[in-house]
């Protein structure tokens, strides 16, 4: 179990980083030039603002705990490995598209969203194949020859 | 500077032997085409846009795709593919990486120069190879039609004057520094996002001053809300023959939008003299006239290969120079 | 007056020939399937056509591309009440409660809504349109910098209308999105910021990838495994259906919506995405019942749905009467205008009279035949929402990559709504408000336009901003509507905590 306390102390401290390389690379855009302000004005504080509240949100969570946090506590592991699967199936996708061209990979895909998502059952898996076959090249064909993208 | 150190003192290096392996590639495409000379084009066209469909480059790639069928006057066929994004820097290195392949066409933009000037891209204009310009955008300086301001003259007696642009770095911000210089005077200069947005902000009473295409200020000046002053290129237009020039005016500033053609870098000379003399035929024909020069107000001119790749350089050192007063870079 | 209604009826005679007929039925079809597809909007959709329609009679072609463009206003309602995902990026704020409506079974009722507010804001849109098509574009270009620095002001402070429970993690949601919308060349100088030495990133992020990525993917991501479907209840026929008394108890916000969206729609630069947070905040602050907004409540569909159409209509007053394109579609539009050799300018109205009025007729019946289509759709769309993950989201992500990869052509856009999608994911569990993020990725760049163009043409002078009688009002208006109830809010919270801890 990932606690979402723990989560939110680590983000906040992730975020106040940001703000900081947000500040230091607005000034390097230039602030203000010529009395008007320049490219990096709005970055400085955006990045000043992004400290800001991300610091007094660390304090908060340190202080009071789960104060800000509704009903959630913690994070199962089994939903973070689905979480992160399914993000690596999709990245795995893009690599695949490059290899095999997006329509095969999009069908690759699809079996493979469908069975972290659906049950495992041998009907399940007849009715994804087909479905996964029938909506790459539906997608191909109305992508493609329709509306004319041209697809790795 | 790394580079040209390591490239006289360590003899062969990487980047010529990338540059003899062009020059290989080149002559063999060469003299394959000298082999088989009725070969040439045998495969369709590949014409690589680097904004979205409906804008200025678009239309013109649309509209020479059409005559080019139309007319017959290439055997294979031309497609036009949009590949936006990136300030252009998609479609550029896609055109860029196609080295020699006298297949691959695009057009030339702003963008064409200004995103490789900031640093970002691995090609320059100097990547690609001029083949011809077919057309010639003026820019016409306008006021509004209740302005105090007559003349470029007048532009003198009102300090911190305002014009719009689209984007910092652009035809009408050179046009723009460029009148400062010769008058003395400072032009401030207002980015916008799109030319919609600076016409709506010219009209609206927003800035004082517009440099736009004829496309954009014809209609204006038609309906007369906004008022001519002078116009950017060398010769009067033949759609305002009572507007003045700015050279006649005693000013030093000519700066027109030239429509041109590139191929990339490396493609065989045969290539080169085959689009120059089908562009040749299209910038005289009169369906060009009727279907682009007609339609968008634009100046019939034809330049070939050497004569555009001329103003390729001129054009780049303006922008350059400009990019340098911005502080865009050093 | 009379005159304009004349004109009208003689543009909807003529707009009722076969060809033209044709033309509008292929537009408006295309439009709604584009609309629908995540990622391609009414800009991609006109952009689609286009070259096809240019081989048109004239009246025809932009007859049809007008029908792509407001049919593509309705599809995108529809990708996401029943998903989740936002068909396009004027349809986010639709999501809210649109989605939540959807789990609840009811998503026939939702998707009614929709096409009723749909319909509203075109017709009223359009009125407008007609009338005063004239009057409305010499109005709209009074707006500069100065006044769209003040109405960025405005819309900003809704933040505390859309902020959610927790104003921190709102702030810092509403950083990020502003922070995003930073990325690419910096308007006004053409400066690259946080390129990170990637040209793709020059022109930014689009809106779309962010708003499926951080919507659509997140919620799929947050469903476990094996759950039988996305939908709470049982499907029932009947909440299929819309419904008409559901359309008639929000008619306040569909008037409102429409007018909002209609009014910010012409401005230049604002857009239609603007104008639907206007209108849902407006909804919600008006609203009796402010709770239920985020948790489905019909009035959050009403809402953004009536603006978003009406700021189609507005957004073309300023081509037709002026000959300027205000947003991206109308350029595209304005570029079809003149592939088929008509010159939009000032001067159209009165050269080219049989054109425009027989277009305007075209668009009130592409209106209503985009009523006919979607309610016939409704209960066979509706249904979609009681698919069983397993086969609902293999089908849903391979339709959100390839309509995201249609927008540049590019994976890396791909890989950008997927790394969104669990940003995303983190944000839901962690209590961050989405909305917030979204605010201020579509409004940060419109305010610091405003501010940068302002001081550009003042030389930094500030005083500039207090001479626009324009700025001023809005700037009163956001004061009373939005600050001072809020801090009067906190302060009586503060207040009442402290009374509690005294009792304590």
């Amino acid at each position: 179990m990932l606690q979402v306390r723990h989560l939110d102390i680590y983000v906040s401290i992730l975020l106040m980083g940001f703000g900081v390389y947000v500040t230091y690379q607005g000034l390097g855009y230039g602030y203000v030039e010529r009395g008007t302000p320049s490219a990096g004005f709005f970055p400085v504080w955006v990045g000043v603002g992004l400290a800001v509240f991300s610091a007094i949100n660390l304090f908060r969570t340190c202080r009071h705990h789960g104060l800000s946090i509704g009903d959630i506590d913690a994070i199962a592991y089994p939903e973070i490995a689905k979480v992160l699967g399914a993000s690596a199936l999709m990245a795995g996708f893009i690599g695949l598209s490059f290899v095999i061209g997006m329509t095969p990979a999009i069908f690759v895909l699809m079996l493979a969203i469908g069975v972290l998502f659906g049950p495992r059952t041998i009907g399940f898996y007849a009715v994804l194949t087909v479905l996964a076959l029938a909506m790459a090249i539906l997608l191909h064909f109305t992508f493609s020859s329709l509306l004319g993208v041209p697809l790795i | 500077m790394e580079d040209h150190i390591s490239s006289t003192v360590g003899g062969i290096t990487r980047r010529s032997v990338a540059r003899t392996a062009v020059a290989i590639l080149a002559v063999a495409a060469g003299l394959g085409l000298a082999g088989a000379q009725a070969a040439y084009p045998d495969k369709t066209f590949q014409y690589v846009v680097q904004s979205g469909v409906g804008g200025g480059s678009d239309i013109l790639a649309r509209t020479l795709a059409k005559i080019l069928h139309d007319e017959k006057l290439v055997p294979v066929n031309m497609l036009v593919e949009n590949r936006p994004g990136g300030s252009g820097a998609i479609a550029y290195n896609f055109i860029a990486g196609q080295k020699a392949n006298p297949y691959v066409l695009g057009g030339v933009g702003v963008s064409f120069f200004t995103t490789p000037l900031l640093g970002k891209m691995t090609v320059s204009y100097k990547d690609f190879t001029p083949l011809a310009a077919i057309a010639r955008s003026p820019y016409i300086l306008a006021v509004r039609a209740d302005s105090p301001i007559k003349s470029v003259e007048d532009i003198k007696k009102h300090p911190g004057l305002t014009t719009g642009t689209v984007g910092a770095v652009s035809d009408p911000a050179l046009l723009a520094t460029m009148t400062s210089q010769q008058l003395g005077t400072e032009i401030r200069v207002v980015p916008y996002d799109g030319e919609g947005e600076v016409l709506a902000a010219m009209l609206g009473g927003h800035i004082d001053l517009v440099y736009g295409n004829p496309n954009e200020i014809l209609e204006q000046v038609k309906a007369g809300v906004l008022r001519p002053l002078a116009v950017s290129s060398p010769e009067r237009m033949l759609s305002l023959p009572n507007v003045p020039t700015f050279k006649e005016q005693g000013y030093d500033i000519v700066h027109t939008q030239l429509r041109g053609i590139v191929m990339p870098k490396g493609v065989p000379p045969e290539a080169i003299a085959y689009w120059e003399g089908i562009l040749k035929k299209v910038a005289e024909g009169d369906a060009w006239k009727t279907q682009y020069i007609q339609r968008f107000n634009e100046e019939p001119i034809f330049l070939d290969s050497v004569e555009f790749g001329k103003q390729m350089d001129v054009t780049s050192a303006r922008y350059e120079k400009l990019m340098k007063e911005l502080k865009l870079i050093k | 007056m009379l005159e304009t209604w004349g004109l009208l009826l003689g543009g909807l005679a003529a707009a009722s020939e076969p060809a033209i007929l044709i033309a509008i039925m292929v537009g408006a079809i295309i439009g709604l399937f584009i609309g629908a597809l995540p990622g391609l909007g009414p800009t991609a959709g006109v952009a689609i056509l286009l070259p096809v329609a240019v081989s048109f009679d004239g009246t025809a072609a932009i007859a049809a591309l007008g029908a792509v463009y407001y049919g593509a206003q309705y599809g995108g309602a529809v990708t996401a009440i029943l998903l989740g995902i936002p068909g396009d990026a004027s349809a986010t704020m639709t999501v809210i409660d649109g989605y939540q409506m959807a789990k609840r079974g009811k998503a026939g009722v939702a998707l009614g809504i929709s096409v009723a507010a749909s319909f509203v804001g075109g017709l009223i849109g359009l009125a407008l349109l007609t009338a005063f098509a004239t009057t409305i574009a010499k109005a709209a270009i009074a707006f500069g910098p100065i006044e769209m620095t003040a109405l960025m002001i405005f819309s900003l402070s809704l933040v505390s209308v859309l902020g959610g429970s927790d104003p921190i993690k709102a702030f810092i949601s509403l950083f990020l999105g502003v922070w995003i919308g930073t990325i690419g060349l910096d308007p006004i100088l053409g400066l690259p910021r946080f390129d990170f030495g990637d040209v793709r990133l020059f022109d930014g992020i689009e809106f779309s990838i962010i708003a499926v990525g951080l919507f659509g993917l997140a919620e799929m991501l947050a469903t476990p495994a094996m759950s039988e479907t996305a939908v709470s209840t049982k499907l029932r026929f009947r909440d299929l259906l819309p419904r008409l008394s559901d359309t008639l108890r929000c008619w306040r916000e569909l008037v409102s919506g429409s007018l909002i969206g209609f009014f910010v729609g012409v401005l230049p630069g604002a857009g239609a995405t603007a104008a639907t947070m206007i209108a849902y905040a407006f909804a919600k602050r008006q609203s009796k019942h402010p709770e239920t907004f985020g948790d489905g409540a019909m009035e959050g569909v009403a809402a953004p749905e009536a603006a978003n159409n009406a700021a189609s209509y507005g957004s073309m007053i300023p081509m037709f009467a002026l000959g300027i394109p205000g947003s991206g579609t109308t350029a595209i539009l304005m570029g079809g205008l003149l592939m088929i050799g008509l010159q939009p300018g000032p001067m159209l109205f009165a050269t080219q009279p049989d054109f425009v009025w027989a277009v305007f007729g075209s668009f009130y019946i592409g209106n209503l035949a985009l009523v006919a289509i979607t309610i016939v759709l409704t209960p066979l769309l509706a249904a979609c929402a009681f698919l069983r993950p397993g086969y609902l989201y293999p089908v849903v992500i391979a339709i959100v990559i390839y309509g995201i990869f249609s927008i540049n052509y590019s994976m890396f856009d791909v890989a950008l709504a997927i790394g969104f999608g669990v940003v995303g994911y983190v944000m839901a569990k962690l209590g961050y408000p989405p909305v917030p993020l979204v605010l201020g990725m579509i409004l940060g760049p419109l305010l610091e336009r405003g501010i940068r163009r302002t001081l550009v043409a003042s030389q930094g002078d500030l005083s500039v901003f207090f001479k626009s009688p324009i700025a001023l009002a809005i700037i009163a208006v956001t004061l009373a509507l939005f600050i001072v109830p809020w801090l009067l809010k906190r302060r009586a919270r503060a207040k009442a905590a402290s009374v509690i801890a005294a009792g304590a």
